[in-house]
């Protein structure tokens, strides 16, 4: 995984197909192996597409996947068995903030809390630090309206 | 990764096109008929229900970003009245080099580390120091040690 790192950093600055073909190969990743590579794939992925400042239709269609993918991976059984917990909340935070579409945040936001409710990432301490980040984010997104 | 021929319900599966008709986040904690799972604010974890009506009342949330102190084997040993281990002076634990992004880097995110619980001595809870202290004083979820 690192050396992966390692050659995207390089080529981040402007999207050629090169990186195109990183990228998928990285998408792959997070559909083919276990919980903690996928969730290492998707935080690369992550910090890609925030360094990558053009706004174009590639720029568009990577980010939409990512978000696609983050989405799907909140419904997946093995996160509540996973050791990462933190880290993946961590990285559904930094997404958030990231986002600039305000509609898919909402989403995002109202999938989480359902999925908080239901108990589904495993033991307590998933649901209360799940309801810290919610706090952290109602600080930082004022748009977000809890009410 | 679910695949999206084989679920039939994979069009609320896109943050974007999962029906984003406002439904206010209220609704979630308290439905309007009953659901058979528990509504955060009725948690049987009180620090959840505390942080639970702090988010829907706009109130600044209390809660730490350790999530080590919400787990089940934190609670087990404050019952037994064991003292958790000191943490280590020697060699900070915690941060690795192979996952540089598994610690809160920027210090906005939650963090959980094994063996290390920052803060979570206090006053040990069979001290008469403990007993004599108001019930209004104590953390929500120490209350159940007082009483």
């Amino acid at each position: 995984m690192s050396i992966i790192v390692f050659v995207i950093y390089d080529t981040s600055e402007f999207i050629t197909s090169s990186l195109n073909k990183h990228i998928d190969t990285l998408f792959l990743i997070t559909h083919t192996s276990t919980f903690n590579i996928s969730l290492q794939a998707l935080l690369l992925i992550q910090q890609i597409s925030s360094s990558l400042s053009s706004p174009s239709s590639l720029t568009s269609s990577i980010t939409d996947r990512y978000y696609r993918t983050l989405y799907a991976s909140l419904h997946d059984p093995r996160l509540a068995a996973s050791s990462k917990q933190a880290m993946y909340l961590n990285l559904l935070f930094k997404s958030l903030k990231a986002d600039r579409d305000i509609g898919r945040v909402k989403a995002f936001v109202r999938r989480f809390v359902q999925i908080l409710v239901s108990g589904g990432g495993g033991g307590t301490e998933f649901v209360a630090g799940g309801l810290y980040l919610l706090g952290e984010a109602r600080a930082s997104l004022p748009m977000l309206d809890f009410c | 990764m679910i695949l999206e021929s084989e679920n039939p319900n994979s069009h609320m599966l896109h943050p974007c096109h999962c029906g984003n008709w406002y439904v206010p986040l209220m609704s979630l904690c308290r439905p309007l008929k009953p659901l058979p799972q528990t509504p955060l604010l009725h948690h049987y974890h009180p620090s959840i229900s505390l942080h639970a009506h702090q988010l829907l009342s706009s109130e600044p949330l209390t809660a730490s970003a350790d999530l080590s102190l919400n787990t089940l084997s934190h609670f087990l040993d404050r019952f037994v009245y064991k003292n958790p281990k000191k943490p280590s002076n020697a060699k900070p634990k915690g941060a690795s080099i192979m996952q540089p992004a598994a610690g809160a880097s920027d210090g906005t995110g939650v963090k959980l580390m094994k063996g290390e619980i920052l803060g979570g001595a206090g006053v040990p809870v069979n001290e008469e120091k403990f007993w004599r202290r108001r019930v209004e004083d104590i953390p929500v979820d120490q209350v159940y040690l007082r009483v």
